[in-house]
């Protein structure tokens, strides 16, 4: 037998089940369900129509959603006419402005929904002549809301970094052979340097693929590292099963996949990709899961310790801005580079430190956050396998500094399958021998379509004047959003996300704004279930994020 | 579709002086045009008339202007773009003598607080040898050297100033059914223009396109020319002959288009960047028309003449150069001889 409470219902501060006081007048409001014509709302999806090259038919693509409007009636009863007069007058206070509304339904099992208000409306109705004499009176309450409820307690999810120093990854199977492993569907070898599985799935909408090893492995280190693709598109969810224990990935970086698993001795290790391609998109028939290599590691970057990659769960059914802060104990940030991007974009990382195949001498130096800087004169070079590149407009940023302040001109070039695409443009160099964060260009990346299961890399090249040098490069793609600060000389930078009171948001670092050091200013969207992060700290190793923000849902919240 | 557009003016975020929203911009040959914004906001120093405001898109900036004076009470917010300050300053040099050198009146405006910068060169060389005591603005200096060369110049959003010629497509269009609609207005097969002799007398000198005469029959225009002071005939005619060249001596068009970046992709057929799909790019459109070109071309490469953007839309609004002039501002701009060419 389910016990049940009485519903709670709230106004701003009023209790819109209870009994209320304006002044010390004593009033009982109750929000009118059936006959009262409650209705929810519920957030009005923007649709946009757009002519394919179908014969017949459109395609439709829900950009974002409208506010709600909430509709509901409120019996005001109380003593006397005093108290129906504060009734009203309280209701209507609370009126016009922002404020929430919250719902908890009865059974105990419910939690409590957040409506946000954006403004509120009141009028006056008249169910029956009789009311005055009954001492009632009710009233048309109508919210305008933003379009998604929330919970009533923000999640905050901390990052840690780990603080250790990477020592060498210990070989779990280089995956040269298919002894011992079996998959969802055909297992083969790849050139003598991957298992893979092949799905023939025609033209659909999901697909989910695994590959499983049996054989026995001692698990001693914190991470297991999976160097993994896979051609399904928008991939929803990657896990790594051990025994029959599923874990989600932790960090995903240039082609490597990091599970936190715990120690122990295991006996099948089971990797699982699950994903869809919408639309318009064309099936390919074939779909691959390709594992090139397993290892344990300490550390869950192949970056420095001025990098954190990390994949965070995000509660909810929709869409949600987040706070974040980056922070260290002691010593201040420099160089701040926050990026959150969709995991739909499956092994996709944004560094390309680990895709360097050529350019010129490397100069060590641990001071900087890829571990060493190269003369940009000498063309350093990067391959990218075509699947840890979906498809898309990239940014092109990179961290460089020049002998002298001024305009420089930097050019970059992309080239797949013969074809190559290359831009110049003229960056400004804001102070000489200074190491800054220089959004370079707009790419669209790959130069040429490429079918799901070409095995085709992209090689990209970077070309700056004598006396250039280029710390690290990165690829923002653009359905992630990426905040940098310069030189940060505080601790911690706090990018608040916008809200009710604060509609434009906000970045803090240490106690103050930016100003002119800030830019660009990211729009860090937090889309369930889960995003990718990934941060620099140019001036200090082992910064910690931590995540702040409001599941939000359809109409009723879990949370 | 990139997201993350942020404003900034006068030096500040607009995000953090409050919400905003309904943003749209465009750009024409000459680069940005207009940008518009709605937010409801205390008046701040940040958003007075006159500031510079820079729209981003991530990291990479797309527009660049100057703001207009706001309409406070409406919460509506309006910029114009950075080349259209051009024609606010009188060419002349550091010194204040009238130039005919584009470098020279560039520079010598910048120092005088023109916003604009300019890396590298257009011409150092005077266009006219005597300019005879006409003064003319600094965009019609630029407008007439330009054409000479059979450039366009511009104004990009990191507010360098530079010229190009039409440069190779970038963008293919998928034709979703119909084709272009050709129109003959501001279609030219000859030009004639009027200039200014060396002893200050007139003179008119006219080419002609023979190709577009064959083809359509004769049709003309006057330009004058005798604000640029003393030019040569032979300059007079490479200014005139730049006009045929750079799309007066074929059809205009009467419509644009609105794709999305299903309909436009890239050169390598993957679907294109609509906040990238600006004026002075060139798209192909796969369609058979010999309306243009008349090169035996089976593809037609037509160079953006407008592009109008909006916020979280993934419409783009493209118009061919060579637009017909429809709209009130833009026939007052072509009978004033200010209309973007």
């Amino acid at each position: 037998m389910m016990t049940t409470t009485n519903p709670v219902v709230t106004f701003g501060s009023l209790d819109l089940y209870g009994e209320n006081d304006l002044n010390g007048i004593v009033f009982d409001l109750e929000m009118i369900g059936s006959d009262g014509g409650l209705d929810w709302g519920r957030p009005e999806a923007v649709d946009v129509w757009v002519k394919s090259l179908l014969m017949d038919g459109s395609l439709v693509a829900t950009q974002r959603h409208e506010n709600r409007q909430v509709e509901m009636q409120v019996r005001i009863v109380a003593d006397s006419a005093d108290g129906l007069q504060s009734g009203e007058e309280a209701l209507f206070l609370e009126c016009s402005r922002p404020t929430t509304f919250t719902w908890t339904p009865p059974d105990e099992t419910a939690a409590t929904t957040v409506f946000i208000v954006l403004t509120s409306h009141l009028s006056p109705v008249v169910e029956d002549d009789l009311d005055e004499r009954r001492l009632t009176r009710t009233y048309q309450l109508s919210l305008t809301c933003e379009p998604f409820t929330r919970s009533v307690d923000a999640i905050t999810e901390t990052v840690t970094p780990l603080g250790v120093v990477p020592a060498a990854a210990v070989l779990i199977d280089e995956c040269t052979v298919s002894t011992g492993w079996t998959g969802s569907d055909t297992v083969s070898v790849v050139s003598g340097q991957a298992v893979r599985v092949t799905h023939y799935s025609g033209y659909v909408s999901t697909a989910e693929l695994w590959l499983q090893r049996a054989g026995t492995v001692v698990v001693t280190e914190a991470f297991i590292r999976v160097k993994m693709s896979t051609t399904i598109g928008n991939v929803t969810s990657t896990t790594l099963s051990l025994d029959g224990t599923e874990y989600a990935p932790y960090a995903v970086s240039a082609g490597f996949t990091w599970f936190a698993v715990p120690a122990g001795t295991y006996s099948t290790m089971k990797i699982r990709v699950y994903g869809g391609r919408p639309p318009p998109y064309p099936g390919t028939g074939f779909e691959y899961l390709t594992i090139w290599s397993m290892y344990q590691t300490n550390v869950a970057t192949i970056g420095t310790r001025r990098e954190l990659t990390h994949v965070v769960d995000v509660e909810g059914s929709a869409r949600t801005p987040a706070t974040v802060v980056v922070s260290h104990a002691s010593n201040n940030l420099g160089n701040i580079v926050v990026y959150t991007y969709p995991r739909a974009l499956g092994p996709y990382g944004p560094s390309l430190a680990g895709f360097r195949t050529g350019g010129g001498a490397v100069t060590l130096d641990a001071t900087l956050v890829s571990g060493g800087r190269e003369p940009l004169s000498a063309t350093p070079t990067y391959t990218v396998p075509q699947e840890n590149l979906p498809q898309g407009t990239y940014e092109i940023v990179a961290l460089i500094r020049h002998t002298a302040a001024g305009k420089i001109s930097l050019t970059w070039t992309a080239t797949v399958a013969g074809v190559t695409s290359t831009g110049t443009v003229k960056v400004t160099i804001a102070a000489a021998n200074t190491w800054q964060v220089t959004a370079i260009d707009w790419v669209d990346l790959p130069p040429l379509a490429l079918k799901s299961t070409s095995d085709k890399s992209i090689v990209l090249t970077l070309l700056g004047p004598a006396d250039s040098e280029v710390d690290i490069p990165w690829l923002f793609h653009t359905d992630g959003s990426y905040t940098v600060v310069a030189d940060a000389a505080e601790k911690t930078l706090t990018i608040v996300a916008p809200e009710a009171d604060q509609q434009g948001g906000m970045v803090y670092v240490g106690d103050h704004h930016p100003g002119a050091a800030l830019k660009p200013w990211g729009r860090h969207q937090f889309i369930p279930t889960q995003i990718g992060l990934y941060l620099v700290t140019s001036g200090t190793e082992d910064a910690g994020v931590t995540l702040t923000y409001y599941p939000r849902w359809f109409t009723h919240a879990r949370l | 579709m990139p997201a993350g557009l942020q404003i900034m003016s006068g030096g500040v975020w607009v995000s953090a002086i409050g919400g905003w929203g309904d943003c749209e911009w465009s750009t024409v040959t000459q680069g940005s045009d207009e940008l518009s914004w709605a937010m409801s906001t205390v008046r701040h120093s940040a958003l007075r008339g006159r500031q510079l405001v820079t729209l981003y898109a991530g990291g990479i900036p797309v527009w660049a202007g100057r703001l207009n004076e706001p309409d406070w009470d409406a919460g509506t917010f309006s910029a114009t773009g950075l080349w259209t300050l051009a024609e606010g300053y009188p060419a002349l040099d550091g010194a204040g003598v009238v130039t005919s050198c584009p470098d020279d009146a560039i520079d010598a405006a910048i120092a005088k607080g023109l916003s604009w910068t300019r890396p590298d060169s257009l011409s150092a060389a005077a266009f006219s040898t005597d300019t005879q005591g006409e003064v003319s603005t600094l965009a019609e200096l630029l407008d007439a050297w330009a054409d000479s060369v059979g450039k366009w110049w511009a104004v990009n959003a990191r507010r360098e100033v530079y010229a190009y010629t039409k440069p190779a497509a970038s963008f293919q269009h998928t034709p979703t059914g119909g084709s272009p609609v050709p129109t003959d207005d501001g279609f030219v097969t000859a030009l004639t223009g009027r200039r200014r002799t060396i002893t200050g007398g007139y003179a008119t000198d006219t080419v002609v396109d023979v190709d577009a005469e064959a083809r359509w029959g004769h049709k003309e225009d006057t330009i004058d020319l005798t604000h640029l002071g003393y030019l040569p005939a032979a300059k007079a005619q490479s200014v005139l002959q730049g006009q045929l060249d750079k799309g007066r001596a074929r059809m205009g068009w009467g419509q644009g288009i609105a794709v999305t970046n299903h309909q436009l992709l890239t050169m390598g057929g993957t679907p294109a960047n609509t906040y990238a799909a600006v004026a002075g790019k060139t798209l192909r459109m796969h369609v058979w028309d010999d309306s243009r070109e008349l090169s035996g071309n089976t593809t037609l490469d037509v160079m953006i003449g407008r592009s109008t953007h909006r916020q979280d839309d993934p419409v783009v609004e493209l118009e061919p150069f060579q637009m017909a002039a429809t709209a009130l501002p833009d026939v007052l701009a072509t009978l004033k001889g200010t209309r973007k060419r």
